[in-house]
């Protein structure tokens, strides 16, 4: 398969993945009955993917990670809304794309990892067969030449014995090898922008330093941007070139990742750090972090919803939303920032 | 193909596993005519004027005077031999009398699980493609009002429109016209018969004959696998390998089919039995309405006659009929689902 | 137009659209109790002369074949048809709880051949085992209850069996033992009563059952006799004349099968969104 061919080269103020003041939310029908607003339950999000950057996406479970990934593939679920913001994709306007649009998106542009990888694969199709599905639909080829390229596929993220799982069910691989096969089903599409979602569920460990380590290697080969979502911080740290991290829905601090994790800006940010484990750090160092994920259908929701578990919280983070700072027209992932009051 | 043999062994153990099923009718017969209340003997003696010796012969002829384990052997020795019995009415033994009339049952039968897998299918699909539309509503009431309705209130209501009001169909009297004469009978099927005889027009007043009945047990019979293509697609529709596949951007007629359908296809093959132990309980009132001179109604006029040998081999027939359609049904099933061939 | 309460854990304030799956089975009840005293004419009474009119001002239905009312055959038959369901599904409830309660109870072996046994036998069509018990037990009232209670008892055997299996060893019932009771007192004084709420939901959805393969049995010519009006024989009754156009006699009786059988369902719909919700399809 040939290498990627290197993207056009863009000023960098001219980011693949572009999203701006992102608010998703779901049909509340009731809500809707009762005059209130559906409350959204991304807020207002911005962040940036540069070609061949590795960006992660940091939060607790629930704080709307999956949901980001999921809009920016075009495959939120039916009551999902978009409530404001743009969402582009190498220029290209995701927000109004028609379906054919997408279908070039998904074959050419953008590709995707899920959690669980066994039940994300198709139980009842060899996984050759899933290959060669996807390789026939982006070019017509002969069932010769997919099988070759599925092979290749296979030997890419180093599956052993390639031939002969080639012919085997997913329930016959083990949890490690089906995300391998998900990789090479999202590699056949020769993406820009590969979003992982928590690649590494329900993985050991060793498979998932493995799994991790193959990713980087094909990111950095193909010169392919990654969109790393997970919450665990110290995968983040080691895998990805910029951070984003997320609560409730909110973007609160984004950056270059050495300089998010070693001079945090948002309190949350620190809370995560401080109760991440650490080389050096005993157990009872950690420290835990109070409260959980605000209830989103609330209607008394805080503007800055992190506002009732923050050591610093002021009066300001009930009703206004937080700003950036430091402030840019046009953010960029090199900037290092955080949207908090405490800040100014 | 190796992938043979490990469904041989399958269909071995099941095969194995129906014994006990069909033993259990035949004790379930034996039973039902030896231990309850009631003499045999006198029921069967009491045609022309029987008295206490004729009554005691016909009980050393049918063998009650020995102990009950050995009438249960030689009842059982005697079933495997092929001899079930004398039938009173028509002075034949029992298994030819059903042989004779089971191509009848059979034709109806099969006709009528062909058009409730059409007519569930449809219906299942329709309201599982368009959620909360007028099919689904329409799917819901078929079912509500298929299995509240009898099968033969069914076939009166589609007399009185078809045949009484419309004129549609012939007079739904057994299987055939009266006037015409019918063809030789090479497999007993009038539909095959009369195509073998290149007997076009009594091809259609068997055609004719066939559906009303026909119907009237598909309508009864299709609740249940409406019901259950309509929540498998549903749920095959959200699934997560339809979601991989859409995030691939394959075509839409693969993802159906290989993605949406294969899967959909298994708990629907699942029911398929339940679908046919439904229309064999149908089978006897609507043959008894449309005057069908099948197995059913053999075992009825038996049963009005207190012949009582008709109606356990009938009960026998039944079990095996059961047995063998379940069995086809598991094969179905291992053929369809790659996973279900390498299990125990 | 909805009045669901907000407050209610199950969802279900008393409102109209709740009360409405309840209604038709309401109107059947009372007709039943109420019987033939609400029949304008007697069901019995033959007029040879009036046989087969199509329905009038005075005869609703239309009369059968031997100038009976037939409104008043149809209207008197509820309580027979009723009361063979009842009675049937009544004898199969206790018994098959107390067996399959017994047998999830006791675990082991034991259970796991009788749990076999249940499937095989629900998924047999048990309108031919009716079919042979009536004729072993001979052909009466009586005969036709029983055979439908012996069909109905694998549901039974089965609810019973697979909710005290999943409750046997729940807290609250070790803390019944811890207490003192003795096993067969857990058995019934602690595990049996918190099957209410399910059992409540298989005998309603089960009744509509009974009286479908009643009245299918009844119209093959088994246990009811005439002239006693059953909805069965009253369809049989009818369907001699169907071809001749008289669809009165049949229709109208087998639409009074069809409402009754509607309503107990509506009714068990209803009864299992209130009482247990996750069977819900």
């Amino acid at each position: 398969m040939s290498a990627n061919p290197h993207p056009p080269i863009s000023p960098p103020a001219s980011p693949l993945l572009e999203v701006r003041d992102l608010s998703i939310g779901f049909a509340a029908a009731q809500a809707a009955q009762a005059g209130r607003p559906v409350l959204p339950t991304i807020e207002r999000l911005s962040l940036h993917v540069q070609p061949g950057q590795t960006l992660g996406l940091v939060g607790e479970s629930g704080s709307g990670k999956s949901l980001l990934a999921l809009a920016v593939m075009g495959l939120l679920p039916p009551t999902a809304r978009i409530l404001g913001g743009s969402l582009q994709v190498a220029g290209q306007n995701l927000l109004n794309a028609t379906p054919g649009q997408w279908q070039q998106l998904r074959r050419h542009t953008l590709a995707m990892v899920f959690q669980n990888p066994r039940q994300a694969l198709n139980p009842v199709r060899p996984i050759g067969l899933q290959l060669q599905d996807a390789l026939q639909s982006r070019a017509p080829l002969s069932r010769a030449q997919a099988q070759a390229q599925a092979l290749a596929l296979l030997e890419q993220v180093e599956i052993d014995q390639a031939p002969a799982r080639l012919k085997a069910y997913p329930h016959e691989l083990s949890g490690g090898m089906c995300q391998r096969v998900l990789l090479a089903l999202a590699l056949s599409r020769e993406p820009r922008l590969l979003l992982a979602d928590e690649p590494t569920t329900g993985l050991d460990i060793t498979t998932q330093a493995a799994i991790l380590k193959l990713l980087t290697r094909l990111a950095n080969e193909r010169h392919m941007a990654t969109l790393l979502i997970t919450h665990n911080l110290t995968m983040a740290r080691q895998h990805c070139s910029h951070l984003a991290v997320m609560h409730a829905g909110q973007l609160v601090e984004a950056g270059p990742a050495d300089q998010v994790l070693q001079q945090p800006l948002h309190p949350y940010t620190r809370g995560l750090r401080a109760a991440t484990p650490q080389r050096g750090l005993a157990l009872a160092d950690l420290q835990a972090m109070p409260g959980g994920l605000p209830d989103l259908g609330r209607a008394d929701l805080p503007a800055c919803r992190f506002a009732e578990r923050c050591p610093q919280v002021q009066t300001r983070c009930d009703t206004q939303f937080p700003e950036w700072r430091p402030q840019a027209s046009a953010p960029s992932e090199a900037l290092h920032r955080a949207a908090c009051w405490s800040l100014i | 193909m190796l992938t043979v043999l490990p469904v041989l062994t399958v269909l071995l153990r099941r095969a194995l596993q129906a014994v006990p099923v069909l033993l259990g009718a035949a004790l379930f017969t034996f039973v039902l005519t030896r231990v309850l209340p009631g003499d045999p003997a006198a029921f069967l003696a009491s045609g022309p004027g029987a008295g206490p010796e004729a009554i005691e012969a016909i009980r050393h002829q049918l063998g009650l005077d020995r102990p009950l384990h050995e009438q249960l052997g030689r009842y059982l020795l005697d079933l495997a031999r092929g001899d079930w019995g004398q039938s009173f009415i028509t002075g034949q033994p029992v298994l030819s009398d059903l042989m004779l009339r089971l191509p009848a049952s059979l034709e109806l039968t099969l006709l009528a699980f062909g058009l409730t897998l059409l007519l569930g299918l449809a219906l299942g699909t329709a309201a599982a493609l368009g959620p909360g539309t007028w099919r689904d509503h329409l799917c819901r009431a078929c079912c509500s009002v298929g299995s509240c309705l009898p099968a033969f209130v069914g076939g009166l209501c589609l007399i009185q429109l078809f045949y009484v009001q419309l004129g549609w169909v012939p007079e739904p009297i057994g299987r055939f016209d009266m006037v015409l004469v019918p063809p030789p009978p090479y497999t007993g099927f009038l539909l095959i018969d009369t195509l073998l005889a290149g007997d076009l027009t009594g091809w259609r007043v068997a055609a004719g004959h066939l559906l009303l009945p026909a119907l009237a047990m598909a309508l009864f019979s299709l609740a249940p696998l409406a019901r259950v293509t309509r929540a498998s697609l549903l749920t095959v529709l959200g699934s997560e390998p339809l979601r991989t596949a859409t995030a691939l951007g394959l075509p839409r007629r693969q993802i159906v089919l290989h993605y949406a359908l294969h899967n959909a296809l298994l708990p629907i093959i699942t029911t398929l039995g339940l679908v046919f132990s439904y229309m064999l309980g149908a089978n006897v009132v609507v043959e008894k309405l449309f005057a069908w001179p099948g197995i059913g109604s053999y075992a009825l006029d038996a049963l009005m006659a207190s012949d009582h040998a008709p109606v356990q081999g009938f009960v026998l027939l039944v079990a095996a009929l059961f047995v063998a359609v379940n069995l086809g049904i598991d094969l179905l099933y291992g053929v369809v689902d790659p996973r279900t061939r390498h299990l125990r | 137009m909805n009045a669901r309460t907000e407050t209610s854990p199950t969802g279900a304030g008393f409102s109209l659209r709740t009360a409405l799956p309840w209604l038709p089975l309401a109107a059947l009840l009372a007709l039943a109790v109420a019987g033939p005293a609400l029949a304008p004419q007697d069901p019995l009474h033959t007029a040879v002369e009036q046989a087969l009119r199509p329905p009038s001002a005075r005869h609703w239905f239309g009369t059968d074949v031997l100038g009976r009312d037939l409104f008043s055959r149809v209207l008197a038959a509820t309580r027979l048809d009723l009361l063979m369901a009842f009675g049937a599904v009544s004898a199969s409830a206790t018994v098959g709880t107390l067996l399959g309660a017994a047998s999830g109870f006791v675990g082991g072996r034991l259970d796991r051949w009788m749990g076999r046994l249940v499937d095989v036998l629900m998924a047999f069509p048990l309108f031919v085992v009716a079919l042979a018990l009536v004729a072993a037990l001979g052909n009466s009232v009586g005969s036709v209850v029983w055979a439908t209670a012996v069909i109905n008892l694998p549901f039974y055997l089965r609810l019973a069996r697979a909710e005290v299996a999943s409750r046997r060893d729940a807290a609250w019932v070790q803390a019944a033992r811890l207490a003192g009771l003795g096993e067969a007192r857990v058995l019934l004084q602690v595990l049996l009563p918190s099957l209410w709420p399910v059992l409540a939901v298989q005998v309603s959805l089960n009744l509509g059952w009974a009286i479908l393969n009643g009245a299918g049995l009844s119209f093959l010519g088994l246990g009811v006799r005439p002239p006693t009006p059953e909805w069965g024989v009253l369809v049989s009754e009818g369907a001699q004349h169907i071809l001749s156009g008289q669809w009165w006699a049949a229709l109208f009786p087998g639409l009074a099968l069809f409402a009754a059988i509607f309503s107990f369902s509506l009714a068990g719909d209803a009864c299992r969104d209130l009482l247990d919700p996750r069977q819900r399809s």
